[in-house]
């Protein structure tokens, strides 16, 4: 099975998986995951069915008023569809009386076998599968690609850090002074909210929100990252003793960062690693809002005889 | 970190008691979650084959005593200045070690209802007098400052073992296990307070160092005490309802789920070692994150967490019962996400209440914490699980009633916080 009808398998899936999060009533759908099961010409099933494994008989007089999506195992149908017949992947035997009153859509590595008696009253479309992936870069188109992605992002950075420095600030000290909190923050944040939105996705009615939960976990990262090159910046510039001005060192070492994240092996790494640690410094200052500040607790001495033994 | 500090000024007496709470408080945790709670379970319902609802009945009972037990040893041991008194407090422990020692290794001669109830109320005991006796140690043992992590190293260890234990929650090799653990624990802890009573040793001198910690800034009054001289004031009580609902949300949910086969043979108790360790990574994992966020973070925000990581976890439950009510989920994620809940409360669990201790209060108000909020929630939602499945109530219902729980709690903390109601304890915590 190729890797594009894999996709929509798991698409169809997810769909029928929402519509199912719907109140009773609103939509109502059969879904068949594992061993046989017979629907006799009694049956009269109101929404759509999905095959997703095991194997699906209709007798003849059963009726399906919604459509039937076959995205594995087997299907046998002697029976009517009102709607349309989409067979993404598995096997689909159309018996002697079956009737598919609309379309029998065709993608992927299903198969389909028609006895001669059997009506399909709408079209035959062949073309469901996505569009092939397009023929790959070459290596220039590539880097190309990267250093405009990478230009345009230092330099929304550098001016970032010309004219509004100080929720940079706040991050980068988040990132660099308390990475321990930070880090552990982010990585407890970035381990429930994938979890958390695909939950939300199957409520439906939350659907836009994790639309705009996804856009603020990108622009989470986004500002994370700038901040972290703009502190790289300060640190690269006091080191070459230059008088020290923030929006092109934050260019700069932002250009040097994103090229660190595209080595082979260490770059992908090196985002994980910064993302988590990033993500928990944009969340302890509060986006950028606060300076963090650890509990008073936390303070300490440096004066080693508190914590040498009283003898000593 | 004091923890670095002490070993850079070679403070090897401190360094000695990081090692003696943490070891102690771990095996104490791991006993506790596996041979008294899913051990009693297999011992009433396998080996004496007692109906579900006569063992929970059984667990309801056994937390009711240990709350009361641990009030009355708490108050006991506050009143008489026990909770100052590090060497009382080793005796006591080595005292409840050598009992649970004793309870494990006749747990599987136990053959009646009879001799199960005794062995209930004796285990009842033990931890009664177990929980304010070592929780107080931390006052001596542990600084103030490092209370997350020996926490989160405590809840780290115990539930890594816990979830890797092999003998599928059967009372015999839980028994053995347990025994290769205790024999060497209580020989250890009675070898100490021994030497330590005998006065000339070199443990004695140990102690007697370790029994002055609770005098020094950095051992003695907890990160939370706001002028209330570590009595139990409105704070306190504010954070015990909150522990109280995570306790009660995490009984009530896993009650259901262990008995439901689908949702625990691909997790828990699955065939393969790969589930299971996968849940022990995450433990480990998560309790290490706990530490840290416990340190650094404002309290409220783990509660925060905690609440909306178990809505999330019977969420994702309810879907897969709704889904695929007969399909054993082998997906991680929900148990993962659920380990990860539990080992952020447990975290907090093991600090928060000497956070709001004095080192004369310590026993009182780990009694209290932990028997009120602990015992008591689990007594109430055992019973109440109990109703709903004996009453019919369908699985995915249940689940969706405890995540509704937890949302509740989630948003009362997140209204709360919006909108502090004058004078409430969350006001306090504002201003404080």
């Amino acid at each position: 099975m190729n890797k594009d009808n894999l996709i929509l398998k798991y698409l169809w899936l997810l769909v029928f998986a929402l519509l199912a999060g719907c109140e009773d009533g609103l939509v109502s759908g059969t879904l068949v995951f594992e061993g046989t099961h017979q629907f006799g010409s009694e049956t009269a099933l109101l929404g759509d069915v999905l095959v997703q494994a095991g194997t699906a008989e209709f007798a003849a007089g059963s009726t399906v008023a919604g459509s039937v999506y076959v995205v594995g195992g087997e299907l046998v149908l002697n029976g009517i569809i009102a709607g349309d017949l989409v067979v993404l992947d598995g096997k689909v035997s159309l018996g002697p009386q079956a009737v598919v009153n609309g379309d029998l859509r065709l993608g992927g590595a299903g198969t389909v076998q028609l006895a001669e008696t059997a009506i399909v009253q709408g079209e035959t479309i062949t073309s469901l599968a996505l569009p092939q992936t397009q023929a790959e870069s070459t290596g220039w188109d590539g880097t190309v690609r990267w250093l405009v992605g990478a230009l345009l992002l230092a330099a929304l950075g550098g001016l970032w850090a010309r004219y509004r420095p100080q929720p940079l600030g706040h991050v980068a000290d988040a990132a660099t002074a308390h990475w321990l909190a930070a880090g552990a923050l982010g990585l407890l944040a970035l381990l429930v909210l994938p979890i958390l939105l695909v939950m939300m996705a199957f409520t439906v009615v939350l659907l836009p929100l994790v639309l705009v939960l996804g856009l603020a976990i990108f622009l989470v990262l986004g500002l994370g990252i700038i901040a972290l090159g703009t502190r790289l910046g300060e640190w690269l510039w006091v080191w070459r003793k230059r008088p020290y001005a923030p929006g092109w060192p934050t260019f700069f070492s932002m250009l040097l960062l994103l090229g660190l994240f595209t080595l082979p092996w260490l770059g992908n790494g090196l985002f994980l690693g910064t993302a988590v640690l990033l993500f928990g410094a944009v969340l302890l200052s509060r986006f950028g809002t606060r300076r963090y500040v650890p509990p008073p607790h936390l303070a300490q001495t440096e004066d080693l005889t508190t914590y040498a033994r009283p003898n000593q | 970190m004091d923890f670095f500090l002490y070993l850079k000024a070679r403070n090897w007496p401190v360094l000695a008691g990081y090692l003696l709470f943490i070891g102690m408080m771990a095996v104490g945790y791991f006993y506790n979650v596996t041979f008294v709670q899913l051990g009693l379970k297999d011992l009433g319902e396998r080996v004496l084959a007692l109906s579900p609802a006569a063992v929970a009945r059984q667990m309801a009972l056994l937390a009711l005593f240990t709350c009361g037990v641990a009030l009355m040893v708490g108050w006991r041991m506050q009143r008489h200045g026990w909770s100052i008194h590090l060497l009382r407090k080793l005796q006591l422990a080595t005292g409840v070690v050598l009992m649970q020692t004793g309870l494990t290794a006749v747990a599987p001669q136990v053959s009646s209802p009879t001799q199960f109830f005794l062995w209930i109320v004796a285990c009842s005991l033990a931890l009664g007098v177990g929980v304010p006796a070592t929780f107080s140690l931390t006052t001596d043992l542990i600084p103030v400052q490092d209370r997350g992590y020996a926490a989160a190293l405590i809840t780290a260890v115990a539930y890594f073992a816990a979830a890797l234990f092999p003998g599928g929650w059967r009372i015999e090799p839980f028994s053995r296990a347990m025994l290769l653990i205790l024999v060497p624990g209580t020989l250890g802890l009675g070898t100490i307070v021994a030497l330590a009573m005998s006065g000339r040793t070199f443990v004695a001198q140990w102690v007697g160092e370790l029994a002055k910690s609770h005098q020094r800034a950095r051992f003695a009054n907890g990160r939370f005490l706001r002028g209330s001289a570590g009595r139990i004031d409105r704070r306190y009580l504010g954070f015990l309802l909150l522990m109280f609902g995570i306790f009660f949300i995490d009984s009530l949910g896993f009650l259901r789920i262990i008995d439901t086969p689908i949702l625990v043979d691909g997790a828990w108790q699955a065939v393969q070692q790969t589930p299971r360790l996968m849940i022990a990574i995450t433990h480990v994992v998560a309790a290490l994150v706990a530490g840290v966020l416990y340190s650094y973070l404002n309290e409220r925000h783990l509660f925060y967490w905690i609440f909306g990581l178990f809505a999330l976890t019977h969420l994702s439950y309810t879907f897969h019962v709704w889904l695929l009510p007969q399909t054993t989920s082998t997906a991680l994620g929900m148990p993962m996400l659920y380990a990860t809940a539990v080992s952020l409360y447990t975290v907090v669990n093991f600090s928060l209440w000497a956070d709001f201790s004095t080192p004369r209060t310590i026993a009182m108000n780990t009694a209290v914490g932990v028997a009120l909020s602990g015992w008591t929630a689990t007594f109430l939602s055992t019973a109440l699980a109990l109703r709903w499945q004996t009453g019919g109530m369908p699985l995915a219902e249940h689940l969706r009633l405890v995540q509704a729980l937890a949302l509740l709690f989630l948003l009362g903390m997140l209204w709360m916080k919006i909108r502090p109601l004058r004078g409430t304890w969350m006001e306090a915590d504002e201003q404080g």
